[in-house]
């Protein structure tokens, strides 16, 4: 089972927003960025969201959108790990695979 | 034959009346019906349903996806609950993870904007809306339109 989010140092960047939002803000602020298929997990959590789902990554950082039924989209910058990115690539690569388009960035 | 009734946020009073609507339907086709929501989503239809006369069994909303997710739970159709953004990012991942049918049902004061979008964003799902939030009158006239459930599982 991967790390728990809830007990990782996390910060929210973006609260509240639209799903579109959470998306145009992980592009605008990660060094890479991957595309994953909705339902992909990162750390204990899977992640929703009409495809392409963005993951940006940074040197100390993974980014990514949590959506709350209630509450709508946030992104959640999280500490690195190196071992989770080797998993959103190989995500990255599945889903590049499948659908050979919008890669907008 | 399994029908998932996916909760949105219960802040709109239609939804529980409408899904406990289109749950007797699917009993009434021979359907077991799951609902899954938010845990207020998911109290409101059992304080409605004491006996469970249409609710068969509920699962936390994230927990359903990660079982889905995990090839441990599918349905044959899926009903999307839908009168915010995040609800079409829920339906949308249930579709992906899911062999089943995708229903968008949209209601709330902006359903018309978000059955455009569940359109672009959904290949093959069958939307239905209405601008409604207190009265779900407009909206069960579109669900009974409808002839059969079991209709729409091989779109």
């Amino acid at each position: 089972m991967g790390k728990c989010i809830e007990k990782m140092k996390y910060e929210i960047v973006l609260k509240n927003a639209r799903f579109k939002e959470s998306s145009d803000f992980i592009l605008k602020n990660s060094e890479v960025v991957y595309y994953v298929e909705p339902g992909f997990k990162v750390f204990d959590r899977r992640l929703i969201g009409v495809p392409p789902i963005p993951i940006g990554v940074g040197n100390d950082y993974i980014m990514l959108t949590y959506v709350k039924p209630c509450y709508g989209a946030f992104v959640l910058k999280l500490p690195r790990d190196d071992e989770e990115v080797e998993k959103i690539k190989v995500g990255d690569k599945k889903y590049n695979e499948k659908h050979r388009k919008t890669r907008y960035k | 034959m399994r029908a998932l009734l996916l909760l949105g946020c219960p802040e709109v009073p239609v939804q529980t009346g409408i899904a406990l609507y289109i749950a007797n339907k699917l009993k009434d086709e021979g359907f077991e019906v799951v609902a899954a929501g938010t845990p207020s989503a998911i109290n409101l239809m059992r304080v409605a349903d004491p006996k469970k006369a249409y609710i068969d069994s509920y699962i936390e909303i994230e927990r359903c996806v990660d079982q889905m997710g995990e090839g441990k739970f599918d349905v044959d159709v899926s009903f999307g609950f839908i009168h915010k953004d995040s609800g079409i990012q829920y339906l949308a991942t249930v579709a992906a993870l899911s062999n089943g049918a995708p229903v968008a049902i949209v209601f709330g004061r902006e359903a018309k904007e978000l059955s455009n979008e569940v359109k672009e964003a959904l290949d093959n799902c069958l939307v239905l809306w209405a601008t409604a939030v207190h009265n779900p009158m407009e909206l069960k006239k579109r669900i009974d339109e409808v002839a059969r459930w079991a209709s729409v599982l091989k779109r």
